[in-house]
């Protein structure tokens, strides 16, 4: 298997504060993996840091390429639209993707609206929370990249759309592209997962298959990664 | 990776917009005062293009505040930023699509002055009488005219790469210094804008006043020269610009 996304060394720091530090991670292509951390740990961070949204040291290379620019044709970020005015309809956003990203595809975004329901001509100020997360969703998916990179896409999403998204993941992923979700609910999650990548002590913690975790520790994903955090004030070891 | 032609017309649709809206609420302004001149004393002579000059250098200065705040919004979006594209692009395109539909603005307005001018000229010829001083011929009033549209636009640029320039220092130094250090970062910056700005009106003032008997006194080489100067010192802006965005200047976190 290929890699995806190689990362050596990075570390970011945000006015003196230490975010980061000698983050080392490699994903290959075709998986699905979860980032998990609490609040705070830096899994945003590290997204912005492979979109080049945040500037840190160290090199990360996506698809080979560790140009920013070139990154970004290989990377689909779910950003939250603050570009736009609030009066801008969801048809016109559409719009916006479509005639910037080569990669955008109009027919798998309009299956996603049908899917999730999306009414295009609402105004993104008339949209609920949950709402304008379904529309970031299906704009994210609608390109066609190497690297998809989900930050808590299911916030503010009712449970049971969020099931329906979360079991129709698979079936939107390209075979060959690689999806990071970072989210709170990683029992929900948890089942579509391929590897974890848990951050803590503002580095990756731990990165480890899904099926190697129920194996090796007989945990599910989610008493694992919560077992990270009493095991630490123990003193566990660190992979 | 995105087009120069993609970008250029997504970030000039919004653009587009806007200034429309601005034209829209300038005419209707303009209507309106005309019409409670009309109502109180009767319009007149000359009044008709007085009013509409009169309101478009507010418009003006509300058109180029407007376009500023959509050329520094693109630094700090990742809805602009994740583009697949080169900073130098992003920097340019958004340069270019403010100052076309600056441009845009601009000929609007000539209409309108040509219309409210074709309505009643009273206003332009007694204006032109006042500042008379030494006789044009056509060659030179054109010269003028020329001249001072050519130092308006370099000044609108500079303008805008001053701006991007501050906003961009501040937006980098924000992302490192802890807060006593950018509150004073801040401070010497706002101190810097405020002379730069005296002194940009100083000379803008001194060479408007002074163009005639530039052109008289087989000046235009100096003037020119002083337009390039302009010109100069914003291409060095934009590189110091293109710079910071590239290696400091972040988005704003989801």
């Amino acid at each position: 298997m290929t890699n995806v996304l190689a990362i050596n060394q990075v570390g970011y720091k945000h006015n003196f504060k230490t975010i980061l530090h000698d983050v080392d991670l490699t994903l290959e292509t075709g998986k699905i993996i979860g980032l998990l951390g609490e609040n705070g740990a830096g899994k945003t961070t590290l997204m912005r840091l492979i979109t080049g949204s945040a500037k840190g040291s160290g090199t990360i290379a996506v698809c080979g390429d560790t140009s920013t620019a070139h990154h970004k044709s290989h990377v689909s970020f779910t950003e939250q639209l603050r570009g736009f005015a609030a009066s801008t309809r969801v048809d016109r956003v559409a719009d916006f993707y479509r005639t910037v990203y080569p990669d955008f595809d109009g027919a798998r975004f309009e299956e996603m609206v049908t899917f999730l329901q999306i009414d295009t001509s609402l105004k993104l100020a008339a949209l609920s929370k949950g709402m304008k997360e379904k529309v970031i969703i299906a704009l994210t998916l609608a390109r066609q990249v190497n690297l998809y990179l989900l930050d808590e896409p299911f916030s503010g999403i009712d449970s049971m759309s969020r099931k329906r998204i979360i079991s129709s993941i698979l079936k939107w992923k390209p075979a060959d592209a690689t999806m990071v979700i970072s989210d709170h609910y990683v029992s929900e999650i948890a089942p579509i997962l391929d590897e974890v990548v848990i951050v803590k002590d503002q580095t990756v913690y731990a990165h480890k298959e899904s099926d190697a975790i129920r194996e090796e520790f007989g945990l599910s994903i989610e008493d694992y990664y919560e077992s990270l955090y009493t095991e630490t004030e123990g003193g566990a070891d660190r992979d | 990776m995105t087009k120069f032609t993609a970008l250029l017309k997504v970030m000039s649709r919004d653009r587009f917009r806007l200034i429309n809206w601005l034209l829209v609420a300038d005419i209707a302004v303009v209507a309106a005062t005309l019409l409670w001149s009309f109502v109180r004393q009767g319009i007149q002579p000359g009044e008709t293009f007085g009013v509409a000059l009169a309101w478009s250098m507010v418009a003006f200065a509300i058109a180029f505040v407007l376009l500023s705040v959509r050329i520094e919004r693109v630094y700090t979006r990742d809805t602009y930023r994740l583009l697949p594209l080169g900073d130098t692009k992003l920097y340019l395109t958004n340069l270019f699509s403010s100052f076309v539909m600056f441009i845009y603005f601009g000929i609007i307005q000539l209409i309108i002055y040509l219309i409210t001018e074709a309505v009643d000229n009273t206003y332009l010829t007694g204006m032109l009488r006042i500042m008379s001083g030494p006789s044009y011929t056509t060659m030179e009033a054109a010269k003028i005219c020329v001249g001072m549209l050519i130092m308006g636009l370099s000044l609108v640029i500079l303008g805008w790469t001053t701006i991007s320039l501050v906003h961009l220092v501040i937006s980098a130094t924000n992302n490192f210094l802890p807060n006593a250090s950018r509150r004073l970062i801040n401070v010497v910056l706002y101190i810097i804008v405020i002379y730069l700005v005296v002194r940009v009106i100083g000379f803008l003032f001194y060479e408007f006043n002074n163009f005639g008997q530039l052109i008289d006194g087989g000046g235009t080489t100096h003037f020119l020269i002083n337009i390039l100067g302009v010109l100069v010192v914003a291409a060095i802006e934009a590189v110091l610009n293109i710079f910071i965005l590239k290696k400091w200047v972040e988005t704003t976190p989801n």
